[in-house]
């Protein structure tokens, strides 16, 4: 029992991580049809960062913030130059190559200039576990999907009650249409992608204590959230935030019972059934695809 | 491309095989020391590697998807030759069957799931399928050997001569290699030029269009990665019998990125670009390594460079520019049409005996959500005849039309084809059960050129596999000159035939329109539906599709037609319905629909009153 509790605690604050990232995934999707394939990169930036200026003498939450900052800026150039110009045609290639291509630029380079090794990162939070029913949690670890639901709930808030909140839903439903009524959907995009980047450091920023930061995570994170973003329902910000939390805990319970090991290979076969079984994803609203 | 062009690549192809033919023997000939076993080595991998590009290329160039995790495929297939070889005691040939068939199979479990709504999703299932395959080979130690891999893979034999790159064994490694090779960019060429090669680039340019033509698109894009998977399984077999040694460092996601590199940079979609981009890079990794840690960020940055200075790669930045200087001469004009001919016959299926009635619709309904689109509506098209739907716009025309070809799903009501119950079937059924289509935005293949274009349309028609497609095998041979000939002729019909080579997407609008037309026709439908056909056509050009459109008819093809022409609809249509807000509000000869006051209310509202002079109702 007290190992059940364990898993599902740790797994939720793993599927923390991937809510946030999938959370991005799905708002660059909903106004793009497109997504920074290497949005992973961009969450190490936010684990790696930190320690980096930490490193430097600077406090933690300058660090934080800078490492955020350096991530929301690249979202921004990353949707300007890399994806909006290749994304003209609807059956469009490009996007990916190029983000594909930065986002092997960003690890060939942070591992040439600081390695591979993983670096830790203090926090208050990861002194003394909450004992709950028998299974020890660091605050630290239930932080990540508190943030991640917190997240969700300010994005609904955001996009029901703001202007730009209500562009964003505009262009996501309908860009053309957006556009029509003077929305400027190429800005709208711009700012979400933006977003999407500081998100992604963010949850790199609150896991490194965890999990420790190192160049090269970023890959299978964002792979992981990618995919939860595609079998939850990619424009459905709820449902993919509740699919990667489930993930998270299905994972700790594979780790658990199975092995380390078997985790990738299990909890990606488990994906690819899913999707099998929900091709549109499991929470997708209907896409009327126009003809 | 010019025959002579053509004659001259393929000059220059039959010289550097016969090249790499004589290489190996270079040294005994002219008593030199090269090439040394390392250089052959060296050679035979550049080989292997091309032939996994090869099959990328397809991948990449034909059906528009990308796949990150070709480094894994190949992996799969060499772990499947290593295994086979050790623990089955498989030979050489039976070994790399094996491994092409498994990790062709493997393609099709990744493409399968995750190409049926956007082919984006598939490349995240290679990346992942990628990390997963290094992660159990490292892991499962029993079977792979973990960290220390497998070595001590028995040497193959082929012809009784073992697989060595020794002169004793007359090289007999290097030129199955090479043999591999020449073949597998022999089954590049077959099959991008088969009707299996169109339909994978039409799904890539328009999936509607695909659709509409009888193409379904997830089996094409999973041929398509299996296909892929193949040459990858073929090349990792050739690499485990080349190293004789596997472990999991040879096929990281960093290989992929390295594989993707090739074939972008080489010229996606060209013939001779995976050659080219496998050996630039190749070369320039061997440069890289110099810089040690930075060799994947200079991988990243020569795929970003190449992306943006020149997005067609080598080959097609060359192929592009020799076209251009070709295309400066005469101008190609359009030659009168409807044209009829005699070939044409076999062109509209001729009705079932007895058959009075091609379509029939009873209480018609969609609902898309609460708003009702199509209100029940009831309609009969007689076998022959030309049937208008008209109506103001939004009033759900194009609704209908989208239910009858089977891309919408109706809420309720019937759809009936030729007395056959055919409500909900899906698109691609219904184009095989002779239902053609045009589209109100015109929906063509724009790469390619106003021939492919009709001979897409003949997909259906091709009876043979294929393996009989890439092999060319008479019958493949007989169907492909046919859809040829029979092309030829849809195109002469509408009055194209000299814009046969010009890339739809350069034609101009109203040839667009009948280049449409013509490759509906390639369907031999019995039902054809044309979604605003007259929509920014000329005077004359309408008069000209009003002609057609009565040869066809007189031909016993069923038309139904959604117009705004007024003129155009009382010249040709046998009967007419009209629909507001969803719901038939009237239905007659044109002459009467002319006259009937809702009608006119509907499109003029209250107080309005019909204008004599009155040509087009929008």
């Amino acid at each position: 029992m007290g190992a059940s509790i364990q898993y599902f605690l740790s797994g939720l604050s793993i599927g923390g991580v991937y809510a946030l990232l999938a959370l991005g995934f799905s708002m660059m999707w909903s106004v793009a049809r497109a997504a920074n394939f290497n949005h992973g990169d961009i969450f190490m930036v936010g684990g790696m960062g930190t320690v980096v200026f930490l490193g430097l003498g600077l406090p933690v939450w300058v660090s934080a913030v800078l490492a955020i900052l350096i991530a929301t800026i690249a979202g921004a150039l990353i949707e300007r130059f890399l994806i909006r110009p290749f994304n003209r045609e609807p059956n469009s290639v490009g996007w990916m190559l190029t983000t594909v291509a930065i986002g092997v630029m960003i690890v060939g380079a942070s591992t040439a200039l600081l390695g591979s090794a993983a670096r830790p990162l203090p926090s208050p939070l990861m002194d003394e576990p909450l004992r709950i029913g028998g299974a020890g949690i660091f605050p630290q670890e239930l932080l990540l999907p508190a943030v991640a639901v917190l997240t969700t709930l300010a994005l609904y808030l955001f996009q029901s009650r703001t202007h730009l909140g209500r562009a964003i839903r505009a262009v996501a439903a309908n860009r053309t249409a957006a556009e029509l009524m003077g929305i400027d959907a190429d800005r709208v995009t711009l700012y979400v992608f933006a977003v999407a980047g500081g998100l992604g450091a963010l949850a790199g920023f609150l896991v490194a204590p965890v999990i420790q930061a190192s160049t090269t995570i970023g890959l299978a994170f964002g792979l992981k959230a990618f995919m939860v973003a595609i079998i939850a329902g990619i424009t459905n910000p709820a449902g993919v935030v509740i699919v990667a939390l489930v993930f998270g805990v299905v994972e700790r319970f594979i780790e658990g019972y199975f092995s380390t090991s078997a985790r990738d290979a299990v909890g990606f076969s488990i994906m690819i059934l899913v999707l099998l079984a929900f091709p549109q994803g499991i929470f997708a609203r209907k896409e009327v695809a126009k003809v | 491309m010019t025959d002579t062009f053509r004659r001259t690549v393929a000059g220059i192809l039959i010289l550097l095989v016969a090249g790499m033919c004589v290489l190996p023997w270079y040294g005994t000939i002219f008593d030199s020391r090269f090439p040394t076993s390392f250089d052959l080595r060296i050679y035979t991998r550049i080989m292997i590697f091309a032939i996994v590009v090869i099959g990328l290329n397809i991948l990449v160039g034909a059906a528009g998807l990308v796949s990150l995790g070709h480094a894994a495929l190949y992996g799969f297939g060499a772990h499947v030759a290593a295994l086979l070889a050790l623990r089955a005691g498989v030979g050489f040939v039976p070994g790399v069957i094996g491994s092409v068939a498994l990790t062709a199979a493997m393609g099709a479990v990744l493409a399968y799931p995750s190409v049926r709504v956007r082919g984006v999703f598939l490349a995240v299932i290679t990346v992942a399928f990628g990390l997963v395959f290094v992660n159990v080979l490292r892991e499962w130690v029993p079977v792979t050997g973990g960290a220390s891999g497998l070595s001590s893979i028995p040497r193959g034999e082929f012809l009784g001569l073992p697989l060595t790159l020794r002169p004793n064994a007359w090289y007999a490694l290097y030129y199955v290699v090479l043999f591999c090779l020449v073949l597998s960019f022999l089954l590049q060429y077959t099959i991008l030029r088969s009707y299996l090669g169109r339909a994978m680039r039409a799904s890539a340019m328009s999936e509607n269009a695909a659709r509409a033509l009888g193409i379904s698109i997830i089996r094409t894009r999973t041929i398509a990665f299996m296909i892929s998977a193949g040459f990858a399984g073929l090349a990792g077999a050739l690499f485990t019998n080349l190293a004789l040694f596997v472990n999991y460092e040879s096929f990281r996601f960093t290989q992929s990125v390295e594989f993707l590199l090739m074939a972008i940079l080489g010229g996606a979609g060209t013939l001779l670009g995976p050659l080219v981009g496998t050996v630039t890079v190749f070369y320039s990794s061997v440069l890289l390594q110099a810089f040690e840690q930075w060799q994947t960020f200079f991988y990243g940055l020569m795929l970003l460079v190449v992306l943006f200075a020149m997005p067609k790669g080598v080959v097609g930045s060359i192929e592009g520019w020799l076209v251009q200087r070709q295309s400066s001469g005469r101008t190609p004009a359009s030659s009168d049409w409807p044209h009829w001919t005699p070939d044409l016959e076999g062109v509209v299926r001729p009705p079932a005996a007895g058959q009075t009635e091609t379509l029939r619709l009873e209480g018609l309904t969609l609902r898309f959500g609460g708003l009702v689109a199509v209100d029940s509506v009831d309609l009969v098209a007689t076998t022959g005849s030309v049937h208008a739907l008209i109506g103001p716009n939004g009033a759900g025309k194009s609704s209908v039309i989208n239910m009858i070809s089977g891309f919408y799903r109706p809420s309720a009501g019937t759809i009936r084809l030729a007395g056959h119950d055919v409500t909900g079937v899906a698109s691609t059924d219904m184009a095989a059960a002779g239902v053609a289509r045009t589209f109100q935005n015109t929906e063509l293949f724009g790469a390619m050129s106003a021939l492919e274009n009709v001979m897409v349309g003949f997909h259906g028609s091709f009876s043979c596999g294929i393996l009989a497609a890439a092999a060319r095998t008479p019958a493949a041979r007989r169907q492909e000159a046919q859809a040829r000939a029979q092309a030829k002729a849809l195109l002469d019909f509408v009055g194209l035939t000299e814009f046969a080579d010009v890339a739809a997407s350069s034609l101009p609008f109203g040839h667009q329109r009948r280049l449409e037309i013509a490759r509906a026709l390639a369907l031999r439908p019995r039902l054809l539906l044309l979604d605003e056909p007259a929509a920014g056509l000329t005077h004359g050009e309408i008069e000209d599709l009003v002609r057609l459109i009565q040869v066809l008819a007189k031909r016993n093809l069923t038309i139904l037609l959604v117009e705004h022409h007024v003129d155009m609809i009382m010249a040709v249509s046998d009967h007419v319905t009209v629909l507001d807000y969803g719901q038939v509000i009237a239905s007659g000869r044109p002459g009467e629909i002319r006259e009937n006051p809702r009608v006119i209310e509907a499109y003029f509202g209250h107080a309005a009153k019909p204008t004599p002079h009155q040509e087009t109702v929008q």
